[in-house]
């Protein structure tokens, strides 16, 4: 009976929380988002495409939802998870390939890449600030 | 008394044979990723000027054969992507096997369906409007 209650990898509850487990576990809890995000978006986006086309699938309150503020900020949200996703999957890309696996360039690399995505996230917060959206 | 083993139970087979595709899924999601990060930058470049001047870019996207057609296999390959990797997420931390093979035969369903009217509402309004 002892041996079913083996520990299953990953043991995220007794891992010490260090800037590689924690950047990694970002990029599944992102491309976790990201997907299920892509599949309503792309429903949405056939829903408003299908009723130029003359197929009402929704109602008009299709667009009335495109225009508040809850859906904006789960936009702002998906462009942060895009952003690290992006640059954390090249720095995946280059470890595959071989470079940056030393300890001090691991860490760099994974500051330099959350550093970027927010600073682009900002960006994008404040161009459509700008924009009035 | 039955002597001592150092084997787990792993050492029995699990009755579901060999995956028959070693490198297949970790091949594919590299190639998928470093295919859609120049996809991605023009979409970023794309969402960027959409908050400038939105018609312009929906009219791009929707309308210009090239872009339409970009589009199209972005949206195509992001969601390949996202299913291989949602696959080893629901590998990682499903343990229970039926709930596990239920939730990625469901994913690859959902995700396959959305490919196929994604693609063909696109397509459609392209055509209508031309």
């Amino acid at each position: 009976m002892e041996q079913k209650k083996r520990p299953i990898s990953p043991h995220l509850s007794i891992y010490k929380p260090q800037i590689s487990s924690i950047l990694s576990i970002l990029h599944r809890l992102t491309g976790a988002f990201l997907f299920f995000a892509l599949i309503a978006l792309c429903w949405l986006m056939i829903a408003l495409v299908m009723q130029s086309a003359g197929v009402v699938l929704v109602g008009s309150n299709t667009y009335h939802f495109i225009d508040t503020w809850l859906f904006k900020a789960f936009l702002l949200a998906l462009s942060f998870c895009l952003y690290y996703h992006l640059l954390n999957g090249i720095r995946h890309l280059f470890w595959d390939a071989g470079y940056g696996y030393e300890i001090k360039s691991m860490n760099m690399s994974g500051i330099l890449v959350v550093a970027v995505s927010l600073f682009m996230t900002g960006a994008t917060l404040a161009l459509a600030i700008i924009n009035r959206f | 008394m039955k002597g001592i083993t150092y084997k787990t139970d792993l050492r029995k087979a699990k009755g579901l044979g060999g995956s028959k595709s070693g490198i297949f899924h970790w091949k594919w999601q590299r190639i998928s990723a470093a295919a859609l990060v120049p996809l991605f930058a023009w979409f970023i470049y794309m969402i960027l000027n959409f908050l400038v001047d939105p018609e312009y870019v929906l009219n791009t996207l929707l309308y210009s054969p090239f872009e339409l057609l970009f589009f199209i296999i972005l949206i195509n390959l992001s969601i390949y992507h996202g299913v291989l990797g949602f696959k080893v997420i629901c590998e990682d931390y499903i343990h229970s096997e039926f709930i596990k093979i239920v939730t990625v035969v469901c994913c690859y369903f959902i995700s396959f369906i959305t490919i196929c009217t994604v693609t063909f509402a696109l397509m459609l309004n392209f055509i209508i409007n031309i």
